[in-house]
């Protein structure tokens, strides 16, 4: 009810002031503009989501099956990406790894949005010491590049999936926290945020209930961009061959055992590439979109 | 001015403290028995003692907390038990490789990134505009070592580094020898800076003292590089010094592809061989260099633009307490646009 009153004092505006016109007209192009994007990430989503599907259930070959007469093939009828140094079929390949990499961002996500969405909410609900306290330790996380955590995780705690989603997990939270801190802010000092404190709420349910859905566009797309980061970071992990234990196939590990004959056989070292590509791209789309309906509806 | 100085050296420090802190953990939270997973299987029992003692593993956590700060503070990160050399050594050796190649990449950033956004910004939402912006979100997408990958493909020039290292890495002719790692890093970090740097442009082409530029008669030209261009400078140098950290993450892959010996491929040996020691000291150092040009940025800042002076000069009046100050530090954020 707010956000629509809220909007018609604004429409009014700008019909009185004939300066701000241009924005009415520039609101409907940056919802439709938010629109497209959201369809173009959707899309670009959706290509590798349909592939997985069909390799589910059409699976010519194994995915450890080796064929030495067909190696460093390209794409075809046969071999849709190509096949490797073995001879082994890249679609395969890339598609078993599917699952895996989508489950890993997901985790490392959870663990970022949960416990930085907590940090943020505190720190720019309350300000002050805790802001500074939170604010050094986000500081110290986010100069440690994200890598090295990674590579300091698995030489403490050997290779692993769990282990992978805990080190990035740590390290996606100070930039969850940031966005949510920065909504918070902005929030804090407004007319609703305080008569809701003089008429007695406590401060879970104003954050829980009134300041969180203002920022829920805004952390949807920190999700989607996160979700994409977890995946580069994910793979270059697996690139150095330290990430998930090693009998696991991954978009990185496939591209770092193509890496030695990229002139050979070009399609095993490009297409797991693509799809890292594919669904990082699609989901900075969507992430875009997010925001500039965020933009749009700010209150 | 000079308080504010010092109240960011105490940051730092603070900073560099909780970052040791982490670092020290992960060495504590190590399962089970750290010297026997360093010694391996095989060493006896007698031998693990020994180490133990060397290390320090036997005594209270507050003994070897203390002990750890103060080997840091007198320059010793401890020892490498696969290269059987102190870690000092060993970084000081790899080092200049790696920071060559971030300076190569952020030279690469700052020249391509510079232009383009100046070329993006003169008319938001043009074509030209949408094409930069997608083509740089797309570099944005692809990771740096796939990049490297499509480089070699495209240039066909680096077969022999692929082959061990036949390719010469060393620092004579290191421009060179250093153009296509250094690249590969710097187009898939790109867009960040480029970003930055064209919505300041635009933002700041809508101010007062623009017009009044304009209206007085400068060339767009003159308004373009000694009004526009420098105050966006700011948000720039701001996005390079968060840049820095992704970069350095970046050239410790890179160096994997190409075979450079800089610190990433150290780390990544030292990861594999489980020696401890040396992976946290490669660690602290690149994030020691993270923290400390990220405390230059603040400072470069203040020196481009005089508001953010006269803002910090306020901020922290010798009258203000620390309370008071945190206080109107969050004022001020809120203020700020996203």
């Amino acid at each position: 009810m707010k956000l629509t009153t809220g909007k018609l004092n604004n429409n009014l505006d700008q019909i009185r002031n004939p300066k701000l016109k241009r924005d009415l007209y520039t609101d409907s192009s940056v919802l439709n503009s938010a629109r497209k994007q959201f369809f173009i990430g959707v899309i670009l989503l959706g290509i590798p989501l349909i592939l997985y599907l069909i390799s589910l259930i059409y699976k010519p070959y194994g995915v450890t099956e080796m064929n030495p007469l067909d190696r460093f093939q390209g794409p075809s009828v046969k071999h849709w990406f190509g096949t490797d140094n073995y001879g082994r079929d890249v679609f395969v390949r890339a598609m078993s790894a599917f699952p895996i990499t989508i489950f890993v961002s997901l985790g490392i996500n959870f663990i970022g949005c949960f416990f930085g969405s907590i940090i943020g909410a505190l720190s720019g609900y309350f300000a002050g010491v805790l802001d500074y306290i939170f604010s050094r330790l986000t500081e110290a996380l986010l100069s440690i590049p994200m890598i090295l955590m990674g590579l300091l995780f698995v030489s403490s705690f050997g290779n692993g999936v769990i282990q992978v989603i805990v080190a990035l997990g740590i390290m996606f939270i100070p930039s969850y926290a940031r966005i949510v801190r920065s909504g918070f802010l902005e929030y804090r000092q407004r007319n609703f945020v305080k008569r809701l404190q003089l008429l007695g709420s406590s401060s879970g349910r104003i954050i829980f209930k009134h300041l969180f859905p203002l920022i829920k566009s805004r952390l949807l797309s920190a999700l989607a961009l996160g979700f994409s980061n977890a995946i580069l970071a994910e793979s270059s992990l697996s690139f150095l061959g330290l990430g998930v234990p090693t009998d696991q196939i991954t978009w990185g590990r496939m591209l770092k055992d193509a890496q030695g004959f990229v002139f050979q056989g070009v399609s095993a070292a490009i297409f797991p590439g693509i799809l890292i590509v594919v669904i990082v791209l699609g989901s900075f789309f969507v992430s875009h979109s997010f925001k500039l309906r965020d933009q749009e509806n700010k209150l | 001015m000079t308080r504010y100085i010092v109240k960011k050296i105490i940051d730092m420090i603070i900073t560099i403290f909780i970052i040791v802190l982490i670092v020290f953990a992960m060495f504590e939270l190590i399962p089970g028995n750290p010297a026997r997973i360093m010694l391996g299987m095989n060493a006896s029992n007698a031998q693990v003692a020994a180490l133990e003692a060397e290390l320090g593993l036997d005594k209270s956590i507050f003994v070897k907390i203390y002990t750890y700060f103060s080997d840091l503070f007198n320059g010793d990160l401890g020892f490498s038990f696969r290269f059987q050399r102190p870690v000092i050594e060993l970084i000081t050796e790899a080092l200049p490789y790696t920071l060559f190649l971030a300076l190569y990449a952020f030279f690469f950033i700052i020249i391509l990134a510079i232009p383009l956004a100046i070329l993006a910004a003169r008319k938001p939402n043009s074509k030209l505009d949408n094409f930069i912006r997608i083509s740089s979100e797309t570099c944005l997408a692809i990771p740096p070592f796939f990049m490297a990958i499509i480089l070699m493909l495209i240039f066909r020039t680096s077969q022999l580094a692929l082959q061990g290292g036949s390719v010469d890495f060393d620092l004579n002719n290191a421009f060179q020898s250093y153009w296509m790692p250094a690249l590969a890093i710097a187009l898939s970090r790109l867009a960040m800076a480029m970003e930055f740097l064209r919505d300041s442009i635009i933002e700041q082409r809508e101010s007062d003292y623009v017009k009044t530029a304009i209206g007085k008669g400068a060339s767009r030209s003159r308004v373009m590089f000694f009004h526009i261009f420098r105050n966006s400078l700011v948000p720039f140098i701001t996005a390079l010094g968060l840049i820095l950290a992704e970069v350095f993450s970046g050239s410790i892959i890179i160096e994997q592809v190409f075979l450079i010996p800089g610190l990433g491929r150290s780390l990544v040996t030292a990861v594999e061989a489980r020696d401890f020691q040396l992976t946290q000291g490669i660690v602290l150092l690149i994030a020691f260099i993270v923290v400390f040009v990220n405390f230059c940025v603040d400072l470069i800042n203040q020196f481009i633009d005089p508001r953010i002076r006269e803002q910090n000069k306020k901020l922290y009046k010798s009258r203000n307490t620390f309370f008071l100050r945190m206080k109107n530090q969050a004022n001020l954020d809120s203020q700020k646009k996203r």
